[in-house]
């Protein structure tokens, strides 16, 4: 098992990811980590319908994401992570999955958020939980599509 | 390198290279020919043959998005003057679009297109709900 990506993108499964880093980095598994969908048949389908058709598809708590992924659960695949905020992340690194980068891509313009870059805005909570898990160690890079360069989002906060 | 033309009626290539765009970010050995009304069909001759020569590239693939429609019939008249490999595809949509670009490398334009009618076939889907009762994506 090869976790090949980690991203945070509020559109989970679209174009970008389904279309370019798949294929770009030769995903056997797209994993959605997040608990309202989790929960939701609609969007349980959606996800279904964006997923590339040569990629399985995990949809899961943070709780069960942590166990699975610990206990290596998927054996010669090489997994694609995508969640939809930063405090997502947080909760999964306090479940026991450490990890050391994280790809930022879309998170979209809210009422008390700033901008960072074209597709980048962070609210007050998002910049606590960059903060929490950079003083971990975790680098953060901002890139849409894999041919453009990475920024480093902590030095724009 | 494969150069890669889309070409279409009003404002067809111009916007699905937009879509492109903002999926896959900026493309090079990439050109839009757009058919206007104001074009004669001997204009947008000139404007694929143009397209062709700025892109230099080794290998053309021009992409069409109808079969039949002006943007194509032009096309193929032009093939014999253009003198590289080249190839055509016609009802060309988005994902088509994105393969061509992000896959060419290192390809030859005629097992590209070969790829993309393959691919582009399947990329028309008709939405039916999953069955989500066997807890699949649970796991």
């Amino acid at each position: 098992m090869e976790i090949v990506n980690i991203r945070i993108d509020e559109r989970l499964i679209h174009g970008q990811v389904a279309a370019i880093w798949s294929k770009a980095l030769g995903v056997s598994r797209m994993m959605v980590i997040d608990e309202d969908a989790v929960k939701n048949p609609t969007q349980k389908s959606v996800l279904k319908m964006a997923c590339p058709v040569d990629c399985k598809l995990s949809i899961l708590s943070v709780a069960s994401a942590a166990t699975n992924l610990r206990e290596r659960k998927y054996e010669g695949d090489r997994v694609f992570i995508v969640v939809r905020s930063p405090a997502t992340l947080r909760s999964l690194y306090d479940a026991g999955y450490p990890f050391t980068a994280v790809n930022v891509g879309n998170m979209a313009k809210k009422d008390n958020s700033a901008a960072v870059s074209r597709s980048v805005y962070v609210t007050p909570a998002d910049v606590e939980d960059f903060k929490y898990l950079a003083g971990k160690g975790v680098a953060f890079g901002i890139q849409r599509v894999p041919t453009e360069a990475s920024e480093t989002l902590m030095d724009k906060l | 390198v494969i150069g890669v033309i889309l070409t279409g009626h009003g404002k067809f290539a111009s916007g699905v290279a937009d879509g492109l765009r903002l999926i896959a970010g900026e493309q090079e050995g990439f050109a839009v020919v757009e058919f206007t009304p104001d074009l004669s069909p001997e204009e947008l001759a000139g404007k694929l043959l143009s397209a062709v020569e700025s892109l230099g590239g080794e290998e053309v693939l021009i992409l069409c998005d109808l079969a039949g429609g002006t943007p194509f019939n032009e096309t193929l008249k032009l093939l014999p003057s253009l003198g590289r490999p080249t190839e055509v595809l016609a009802g060309v949509n988005l994902p088509v679009l994105i393969e061509a670009c992000v896959s060419r490398d290192g390809e030859t334009v005629s097992s590209l297109a070969a790829q993309l009618l393959e691919m582009g076939r399947g990329q028309l889907v008709r939405f039916v709900p999953p069955d989500l009762s066997d807890g699949e994506y649970d796991e």
